[in-house]
């Protein structure tokens, strides 16, 4: 019988890992991934887990450990947070590239500068190029079965890529809320275990990650481009699955909320979705006709998706919790991925951008408010008012000199 | 442009202070046994540790926090109690030096685990301009209870807590807390504590100093 339980967004992923039977996990602490690595310890020493735990000196070792691992055949995790997942850099493209499927939870936490602990999805995106799949979930039931859809679908004989199990700091990881905890027997059912084609064997000697001629590399690469659409057919298919078996269906790329007669919508990923969804209430009684769309992956980037959804509505804000200087917008990276997914449309919305959420504040009601006003002047005026609009920084909502005064003083009490 | 509505309105707050890893437990306890027992009598309820606070340093002033409200709380993911009904010190030194009323309700009540009078703690709690906010000052003398204080860093972190809940001074506190609030009922918190007897001493020795 699956378990109701109270906890967080890591005790639901150190949940999943239990239900998985991981052989390998590699730790480095770092906050606010911290607690996965404590959980996993604990259930060893409990005798709940039977998986090797190494600790690494630092992140980079920490994922060549699971990428080693990985190699000789075992289904592996890692994680970590901020410059900690910056710190690994390296190791990203080659476990990629050498199909090794570990799978990483990360903790959304700021990059320094300054050291700040709050959520930013910066840390995660900086990976976007190096062939890893991953998505924001809102909430720790979406961790741990986000965290089994992932092992199903990255160690599936046709993919064979490592995912990141993605979610905000603290709002996902601390903040501890109900989830059900599924049967070993349906996950047994769901996750057949891991068992690689290639895997470093000293009785089947194979070379994993040889130094090659120039000429070798772009078929690689070529595969591994392909893979990546290739995934997008097999994300479909396991999402559905997921909800056949454990009763939670998802939806693949996009869900959608209150969109159907909707004229402006958020689009978002992550946590900020809880406060999006109730701001979208308030906002539909005071005769706003706004929606949702929150990214259930970012890699790959659900541009399918959105084609088919988007041209339904006028205005589009796009709400980046992260920060890419001089990009083109002028604002995240959400920004420039979902224009890019549109641009060709003939009939295509305005898409302006909101950066907000930064440094891990929560994006407040007034905040959604604030950026529905702005969408609705961008649609009175029927054209692109601002590219991008840095919330409570270069609002050009009437009113907002007022609402920035009142923030001023809630921040106060803040400290 | 800000819409004139009430966002969590009936939504009681509860701030615990207390001192990093030295007393972090008891006044983790304290909030997680009012958010259990909320929720036993059919509220919807959080319970958590201020993440900004860095609770691994030792006898720094930190903060817990617990939630109880009739209706889903909608500002779910916010870090801090801004507007607290209910302050609570685990250790009576913490009224020095630090802005326990920020921010404070309106009819707020403070409970103080200490042997003073709440006559002689008044004089340091600040700041000083939120004080006719407060409807009560309680004291409770929890320490001589015997109920003793939990060390542990499990539960810390988004970790869970596979430790006995309500074993110590935090348990008294927390009775302490529903007398003088009527939050939750004694029989919820008895309930659900580890060390039931703790909660019933909380609620029977703790001292209420009317104010305003």
């Amino acid at each position: 019988m699956p378990i109701k339980k109270r906890g967080t967004g890591l005790t639901a992923v150190a949940d999943a890992w239990q239900l998985a039977d991981i052989d390998v996990t590699a730790s480095y602490p770092i906050r606010p991934y911290t607690a996965v690595m404590a959980e996993v310890a604990k259930r060893i020493a409990n005798g709940q887990m039977k998986c090797e735990m190494v600790h690494g000196e630092g992140e980079h070792a920490q994922f060549s450990i699971a990428h080693g691992a990985s190699m000789a055949g075992a289904r592996a995790t890692t994680g970590s947070s901020g410059v900690g997942v910056t710190y690994a850099f390296e190791v990203y493209s080659p476990i990629a590239g050498g199909r090794c499927p570990i799978q990483a939870l990360v903790g959304d936490r700021t990059l320094d500068p300054p050291g700040d602990f709050g959520s930013e999805h910066t840390d995660c995106l900086t990976l976007r190029d190096n062939g890893w799949i991953y998505g924001w979930a809102e909430n720790a039931q979406e961790s741990l079965d986000n965290s089994l859809m992932y092992f199903r679908i990255g160690e599936d004989p046709d993919i064979m890529l490592p995912q990141i199990v993605a979610m905000d700091g603290y709002f996902v990881t601390h903040i501890a809320q109900e989830y059900e905890m599924p049967d070993q027997e349906q996950v047994d059912k769901f996750l057949p275990p891991f068992r690689p084609q290639f895997r470093l064997d000293v009785n089947n000697p194979v070379i994993m990650g040889p130094q090659i001629e120039p000429e070798m590399g772009p078929p690689l690469e070529w595969d591994r481009n392909v893979v990546m659409d290739r995934v997008k057919a097999k994300i479909a298919a396991v999402t559905e699955e997921f909800g056949k078996v454990f009763g939670r269906k998802y939806a693949p790329f996009v869900e959608e909320y209150m969109t159907e007669d909707a004229d402006m919508v958020f689009l978002l990923q992550g946590a900020h979705a809880i406060t999006c969804r109730s701001a979208i209430k308030y906002l539909r009684e005071a005769g706003y006709k706004v929606g949702m769309c929150r990214l259930r992956w970012f890699r790959p980037f659900p541009d399918m998706a959105l084609k088919q959804i988007l041209p339904k509505f006028k205005v589009v804000g796009v709400i980046d919790t992260n920060t890419s200087y001089g990009a083109s917008g002028g604002g995240g990276v959400l920004l420039v991925e979902t224009r890019a997914a549109v641009s060709e449309l003939a009939n295509k919305p305005m898409i302006q951008g909101f950066t907000s959420g930064l440094g891990g504040e929560t994006i407040t009601h007034e905040e959604f408010f604030k950026m529905a006003e702005m969408m609705r002047e961008t649609l009175r005026a029927g054209r692109i008012i601002q590219d991008s609009t840095w919330v409570n920084f270069n609002d050009y909502v009437e009113g907002a000199s007022e609402v920035k005064a009142a923030q001023q003083e809630v921040a106060q009490t803040k400290e | 442009m800000t819409l004139a509505v009430a966002i969590d309105a009936k939504m009681q707050e509860v701030t615990v202070w207390t001192r990093g890893v030295t007393l972090a437990k008891e006044a983790r306890d304290t909030a997680t046994l009012l958010a259990k027992a909320g929720k036993q009598e059919g509220k919807y309820v959080q319970s958590f540790d201020n993440y900004v606070d860095l609770p691994d340093r030792i006898g720094v002033p930190v903060k817990s926090y617990a939630r109880l409200s009739p209706e889903p709380i909608e500002t779910y993911y916010e870090y801090e109690n801004y507007h607290p009904d209910v302050v609570v010190l685990a250790e009576e030194t913490l009224v020095k030096g630090n802005d326990i009323l920020k921010g404070a309700k309106p009819g707020c009540v403070v409970v103080i685990n200490t042997a003073r009078k709440p006559e002689t703690l008044i004089k340091w709690i600040s700041p000083k301009a939120e004080l006719p906010k407060v409807k009560a000052l309680a004291c409770i003398d929890a320490n001589v209870l015997g109920a003793g204080v939990m060390l542990t860093f499990d539960g810390t972190e988004g970790a869970g807590d596979d430790t006995k809940i309500g074993a110590g001074v935090g348990a008294a506190i927390a009775g302490a807390v529903a007398k003088v609030t009527g939050f939750v009922k004694l029989e919820s918190l008895v309930d659900i504590a580890e060390n039931k007897t703790a909660v019933r001493q909380g609620w029977e020795n703790v001292s209420i100093m009317p104010l305003g």
